[in-house]
């Protein structure tokens, strides 16, 4: 059943977004972010280009391929495949997102969860992370 | 234990495979499935669970249900997801969710009479207790239909994300519990 009244948005621009937020790693769950945010692991830089396609950036929950699908008042969803980094393994799997952009002047603000789901050695590894960034136009 | 788990989830699932219901309207779209899923709590493990799913054009609510026994000690997950739907990819199949999710985790203590004598006769308590603990967070999901005939069956993962106490909010640290699963239901 394909539903709703959000209406998708075909205006989009080329954007680099750097976010920052800790990772679950397939241990636990995440730790609070570190402050000031030096440490690697909590990084993520995404290229979204004019075609609506995303390119990620991270060492959890790893390097994805996406397709983004854009709603008018800043809501997005991601979804596509890639390759899964966590603790346990990495493997091949695909990812998908939810995120929120807001506050858009020079810069837009970024709150955004993403996970993934892949095979590796051990079985089957699902990191996630929640994360908060801005992006820039190109 | 397990066994019994999967018998009663392979029975709810081939209750799903055969419901059936009445025509309401031919603008109004209502659909009611039955499956199971995979649960991830955050080390990489799965665990079954049985979930029940009922929506119309732009509303799902979704409820799983998992747990497990081990002595005398009784755990269960219970969680109610109310969901907003909306397609993505400009395709009919896929579509996403986003909403909240109520959840009760509630552990049980169950001494039966002869354990309750054996503690009593080395001195110590054995005391039956049901302990409840609830948390609200976000839901987000997607669904993947991949048979679209009266019967429908998709594919889901849904993710329920709970901040990490007082502090989650500003220090982005969070529990989640994911679903990998598969369902059956009726489109009317």
């Amino acid at each position: 059943m394909c539903c709703g009244i959000l209406t998708p948005s075909k205006a989009w621009a080329k954007k680099l977004y750097f976010r920052v937020g800790p990772p679950a790693l397939g241990n636990g769950g995440p730790n609070p972010i570190s402050i000031p945010p030096t440490n690697v692991a909590e990084w993520e830089v995404s290229y979204v280009n004019d075609a609506h396609r995303e390119y990620v950036y991270s060492i959890s929950p790893g390097f994805f391929y996406g397709f983004l699908t854009e709603f008018s008042g800043g809501l997005y969803v991601g979804l596509g495949p890639g390759i899964v980094i966590n603790a346990n393994g990495v493997g091949l799997g695909g990812y998908s997102s939810v995120g929120y952009e807001f506050g858009c002047g020079f810069l837009c603000f970024s709150l955004e969860y993403k996970q993934a789901v892949g095979i590796a050695g051990a079985g089957v590894i699902s990191p996630y992370a929640l994360r908060l960034g801005f992006g820039f136009e190109m | 234990m397990y066994f019994r788990a999967y018998f009663i989830l392979l029975k709810g699932f081939v209750a799903g495979l055969i419901l059936c219901g009445w025509q309401i309207s031919s603008a109004f779209a209502f659909d009611l499935g039955l499956g199971i899923a995979a649960v991830e709590q955050g080390d990489d493990s799965q665990r079954p669970a049985v979930v029940i799913n009922a929506g119309t054009n732009f509303y799902a609510v979704r409820a799983y249900a998992y747990g497990r026994d081990y002595g005398p000690v009784s755990e269960r997950t219970y969680s109610l997801s109310l969901l907003r739907r909306f397609g993505i990819l400009a395709s009919k199949d896929i579509e996403a969710t986003l909403g909240m999710v109520i959840m009760n985790e509630q552990i049980s203590l169950n001494y039966t009479s002869d354990q309750e004598a054996v503690a009593e006769a080395a001195q110590k308590k054995a005391i039956s207790s049901t302990e409840n603990n609830y948390n609200i967070g976000a839901a987000m999901g997607i669904y993947y239909r991949i048979l679209r005939t009266p019967l429908d069956v998709s594919l889901g993962w849904e993710a329920h994300l709970f901040p990490a106490g007082v502090q989650g909010g500003i220090l982005l640290s969070t529990g989640r519990k994911q679903y990998l699963s598969l369902s059956s239901g009726y489109t009317w």
